[in-house]
């Protein structure tokens, strides 16, 4: 229930903010498209969520929640309220504290603490107890949540450079890398609950795939103009 | 033939010693030798050892192994190893014309082309072909490390360039790994080694080939990823007031 109930406040906060932001004129800044993105975050944790992903039968579908829930959603829903939208969503009473936790966020911060996370909730031990204990399984859902915001706070900070965004997002592939590595590349299962090795080989690949296709865009929207601005130079 | 045997691709050991003739004769200094010669032994050395021996009649893993030093790390040390003085030679003979946008597509043809079940059957079957094999392979890393090596890619087309590598490159290991029958017959009836099943075998392989590639190019990712933190820095960009303020300070 609790993950419906913060996907309701969280879309209340969005349309608050979506319709003060455009009642003062700025619907450049406020234009269905970021509308349509926050849905897609909103109605992805969703889904991930549902009980159409088989997560207590399957690893690899398990592991496709936590990374919709923890990268792709928070993603799509960042990048929905890039710019002032962002300040808008927040309602004043409840804005200071969180803009002084994003104010204390830096690259390496964010890394350490996300790849913490990423590692801490992937030993066998505490992913089993996790499954067996509902409270404790929210927890780790909320854990990647929160991590996955914070980094694409930072991957989407137009203010940091190109090569901060870069770093950190390189250095959240190859530490997703690591896990992956050991999911894909290993002949037994670690976890009790998914007695299936290829299963687990299929998480590795979905969290690769996942990892590509959100870190990966964001490098190539990152690294475009430049290389238009090398070959303009050569030009 | 005993799986410790000796077994000589004798033309790498001749090119092997001409080029190390060739570096020597240019008269280079410092850590750049031991580049040169670490890439010079990793193409070398698999081929004229027991390795070649496993390789061409037992494993397909160390075949692979094989074949992830000669076309990746090899190529990539012999051009660390280059002098500048060497690598401007070398672009005003020709190598200035490899673009990267040439080099990538073609690297990919040999490293493909080169693992399809006929080919690597024919080679292993023939196995003068395998000398056409590990050419292709070798000349398809030299070709592909290149562009990054000769240093006319700026740093975001590096990027650019290894990231796109990386990811085309990477379905070759994540099908062995994935498969559950042999894609290559010749191995499928060749004497075992250590209890492995021809399949484990391949598994194996694409094991190795995935963790090597993913080393490596991860490296060179991370290195490109540095030196454009470098470039910033130089340039005053992330010493700017605006780099350390907050998105969430302009609340209305």
């Amino acid at each position: 229930m609790a993950p419906y109930v913060a996907a309701g406040l969280a879309a209340i906060l969005f349309a608050q903010g979506f319709v003060r932001l455009r009642h003062r004129g700025r619907a450049d800044l406020a234009g269905w498209d970021r509308a349509a993105l926050f849905a897609l975050g909103l109605a992805i944790t969703l889904v991930a969520l549902s009980p159409v992903i088989p997560d207590e039968t399957l690893l690899s579908a398990h592991m496709a929640q936590h990374v919709l829930i923890g990268d792709l959603a928070p993603a799509l829903m960042l990048f929905a309220l890039r710019g002032p939208l962002l300040a808008f969503f927040f309602p004043s009473a409840v804005a200071r504290p969180i803009v002084r936790i994003m104010n204390s966020l830096t690259a390496r911060r964010v890394f350490a603490l996300w790849a913490a996370n990423l590692a801490v909730w992937h030993v066998p031990y505490l992913y089993d107890l996790a499954l067996r204990h509902e409270s404790l399984h929210y927890t780790e859902h909320a854990c990647f949540v929160v991590l996955g915001l914070f980094a694409w706070t930072l991957l989407l900070d137009r203010r940091l450079t190109v090569g901060t965004r870069l770093a950190l997002a390189t250095a959240m592939f190859a530490a997703g890398q690591v896990l992956t590595d050991v999911l894909v590349f290993s002949f037994h299962s670690f976890y009790p609950a998914y007695n299936d090795v290829r299963d687990q080989q299929w998480a590795g690949l979905v969290m690769t795939g996942e990892q590509l296709l959100t870190l990966g865009t964001l490098a190539i929207v990152l690294l475009r103009p430049r290389l238009r601005g090398v070959r303009l130079a050569h030009a | 033939m005993s799986p410790t045997d000796f077994s000589f691709e004798p033309a790498y050991l001749v090119l092997a010693a001409l080029a190390a003739f060739a570096y020597a004769w240019q008269r280079p200094r410092g850590g750049r030798i031991a580049l040169f010669a670490a890439g010079i032994f990793l193409i070398a050395a698999p081929l004229n050892s027991p390795l070649e021996t496993i390789a061409a009649h037992r494993l397909l893993l160390i075949h692979l192994l094989q074949n992830a030093l000669i076309a990746d790390i090899a190529p990539l040390l012999i051009l660390l190893g280059l002098t500048p003085a060497m690598v401007a030679a070398l672009n005003r003979h020709g190598g200035a014309r490899i673009r990267a946008r040439y080099a990538l597509p073609l690297w990919l043809v040999a490293w493909y082309g080169t693992h399809l079940a006929n080919f690597y059957d024919w080679a292993l079957r023939t196995n003068w072909a395998l000398n056409i094999e590990h050419a292709l392979l070798i000349a398809g890393g030299l070709l592909f490390w290149w562009p990054i090596v000769s240093r006319r890619l700026s740093t975001p087309a590096a990027l650019a360039y290894l990231g796109a590598g990386f990811v085309t490159s990477s379905f070759l290991g994540l099908a062995l790994i994935f498969s559950s029958r042999p894609f290559y017959s010749f191995y499928e009836h060749a004497p075992r080694l250590w209890g492995l099943s021809p399949t484990r075998d391949q598994n194996l392989g694409g094991i190795l080939m995935n963790a090597e590639q993913t080393i490596v190019f991860l490296a060179a990712i991370g290195y490109f990823v540095w030196r454009l933190l470098e470039e910033e820095h130089i340039s005053g960009a992330d010493g700017s007031p605006a780099a350390h303020r907050s998105p969430y300070n302009g609340r209305p």
